[in-house]
């Protein structure tokens, strides 16, 4: 295990809470109150009020005041970064046909897929809004800058899960790790901790600070974060996990742990798997997840992706130490060192 | 495992140096970890390095194909290599590029010298600092535009009022609270304000009940720790008492012309 005491744990708590709150304090102002609010307006406001830990939004303030930025610089960009990922969610969520979100029906569910497609759209939409408004507090020249940051990590994030899409489409089953790792790198890096990152690092510095810098902190701290998220919908506390546990194997998810097992496991039991993962999910049923569960444990995937886990929150400690070094000791920066460890270890 | 061959000039090591460190790092990390879960720890983390110095490449190898400067910049700049690295704390971008740590001594001496200058000049007191820090990356002070908000003033009063709010330069608005308002002559007469920040934004509103005893009152803007940041002050003109007394002095004569 990383190193950690119940400080950093307590700074991480209590810097994701702050953060979090200024956001969503900025960010409902930007949720319209008009007509259509039954099939729409209302609908736009669900995922946002479900909650949720506000990691982006605290990463791209957290990161601008580490730099010497104000909060009142960095929120509009936390805001539509947190507007953005909800849109995502809601997309993700119909393409992954997930039941559950933050303890709750997910929003194709309850409303039927076009709704949400359209709320997702419109989610999208509203999270510009912000960027434009960055003119008033950051000058056109950098809110541009960050324009172009947010139309690349949409891109990014885009490519990342039509690989996913495609592999599951497609009963890809040769995917090896470096695959995977670039996957996540796209799709789930981008948003989570690249992108805020270097809009953070581009608005504490007035857009002088070299946002490329960020990739390989990024990288490290998101696909670290990613294998925890991945561990914990097999061994978490459903009650506070908020999605189904076992739900990625039933969508057919390739995780590290599978690609593991496809790496470890007799040709017969791979042949199995591989025509379990051919069917659609409707056909796979829980004595299926339940064997390719037990399989991972036969295996110690869960173990290995652990430890995976555990090597890339070392090697974001070690990026972080190069970027960070020059700036002055500040909250933020501690609360920021104390991520990689909190990555992997929270449940 | 990525290329050992490249350098990276901003820590003088190899790339392949820069992985076996943080594998060490990463290593440290795990505790009572097996010969089995070292060796995952190790290859993840040499598969991850392999990754993402991959896709910086191509990035790299599309920005020079393309020859295409957008605002300035590459696509993705080759920091490892570059003008920008750790030794000048990556502001490579900056308006001395990679000259910044040779820029460095001269700019401290020119800082120290508008600094001393402005003390003679005055009102310019912090002008010269806050200018300077527009070339001084990573200097302490926020080297972005500065943090503007508009403010909006909502009075209900039946009385002229005129209200003041003075803010720190840097406050962070949307974190700001009033405390109520006294008079500094009556430390009992207050006055409550509201005060609703948002970024850009900030509103003020002061109601002012009938009766209120007429002079200044002010009051602190603190920070969410507590800080002072600024100070809202509310002239009540001298009439509102005015009025009272001759509000009173009109119903003891209507009373009088009654008897």
């Amino acid at each position: 295990m990383i190193a950690s005491t119940a400080a950093p744990e307590k700074l991480v708590s209590s810097v994701l809470r702050e953060y979090g709150d200024a956001t969503r304090a900025v960010m409902f102002d930007y949720l319209p109150t008009a007509e259509p609010r039954r099939y729409l307006y209302d609908l736009v406001a669900d995922y946002p009020k479900r909650g949720g830990r506000g990691f982006r939004p605290s990463l791209c303030i957290a990161t601008a005041r580490a730099f010497g930025a104000p909060l009142d610089a960095a929120i509009q960009t936390a805001v539509s970064i947190e507007l953005m990922h909800n849109a995502m969610l809601i997309h993700d969520d119909i393409e992954d046909e997930s039941d559950e979100r933050r303890g709750s029906p997910t929003m194709h569910v309850s409303q039927g897929v076009p709704i949400a497609i359209n709320v997702g759209d419109m989610l999208s939409m509203l999270s510009m809004k912000p960027l434009l408004d960055n003119r008033r507090t950051l000058g056109t020249s950098l809110s541009l800058r960050i324009l172009e940051e947010t139309e690349r990590m949409a891109r990014e994030s885009a490519e990342g899960q039509a690989l996913e899409l495609g592999w599951r489409r497609d009963n890809v089953n040769d995917v090896v790790e470096s695959d995977y790792l670039e996957m996540v790198l796209k799709k789930t890096c981008w948003l989570a901790t690249i992108h805020p990152c270097r809009v953070g690092a581009l608005i504490g510095s007035g857009g002088m600070f070299d946002a490329d810098r960020f990739i390989r902190f990024g990288f490290f701290l998101g696909a670290a974060f990613q294998i925890q998220d991945d561990l914990l919908n097999l061994v978490g506390d459903g009650k506070s996990y908020g999605k189904e546990l076992g739900g990625d194997i039933l969508e057919g998810k390739r995780t590290l742990m599978l690609i593991r097992l496809f790496e470890q496991t007799t040709p017969f039991e791979r042949a199995r798997l591989s025509a379990m993962l051919g069917q659609p999910r409707a056909d796979r049923s829980p004595d299926d997840v339940a064997w390719v569960r037990e399989r991972m444990d036969a295996y110690d995937c869960i173990d290995y992706a652990r430890q995976v886990a555990h090597g890339l929150a070392g090697a974001a400690h070690h990026e972080f130490t190069l970027l960070y070094q020059h700036l002055p000791d500040s909250r933020d920066k501690r609360f920021i060192e104390a991520l990689p460890a909190w990555v992997i270890e929270r449940n | 495992m990525p290329s050992t061959s490249s350098r990276a000039p901003d820590s003088g090591l190899t790339v392949g140096a820069i992985v076996d460190e943080s594998v060490k790092t990463a290593m440290r990390a795990v505790e009572a970890a097996d010969a089995t879960m070292r060796g995952a720890v190790e290859r993840g983390v040499d598969t991850a390095y392999m990754v993402i110095e991959e896709y910086m490449l191509r990035g790299r190898q599309a920005a020079g194909r393309n020859h295409e400067r957008r605002n300035g910049r590459h696509e993705m700049n080759d920091e490892r290599n570059g003008g920008s690295n750790s030794s000048n704390g990556g502001f490579g971008a900056g308006p001395w590029g990679a000259m910044n740590p040779m820029m460095a001594p001269w700019m401290q001496m020119m800082r120290m010298w508008t600094e001393g200058m402005s003390s003679f000049m005055p009102g310019a007191n912090g002008l010269a600092t806050e200018w300077m820090s527009q070339f001084m990356p990573g200097a302490t002070m926020w080297a972005g535009p500065s943090a503007r908000a508009s403010i909006a003033v909502q009075v209900t009063s039946p009385y002229p009022i005129e209200v003041k709010a003075d803010f720190d330069a840097g406050a962070e608005y949307s974190m700001l609270t009033a405390e109520p308002l006294r008079m500094r002559s009556d430390e009992d007469a207050t006055l409550a304000v509201t005060l609703k920040c948002a970024p850009g934004l900030v509103r003020i509103g002061v109601t002012v009940p009938s009766g209120q005893a007429g002079g200044r009152y002010s009051g602190a803007v603190n920070d969410a720790s507590g800080v002072k940041r600024g100070e809202i002050t509310v002239d009540v003109e001298s009439t509102a008492t005015k009025v009272r007394a001759a509000a009173k002095k009109s119903g003891r004569k209507r009373s009088s012309a009654k008897r």
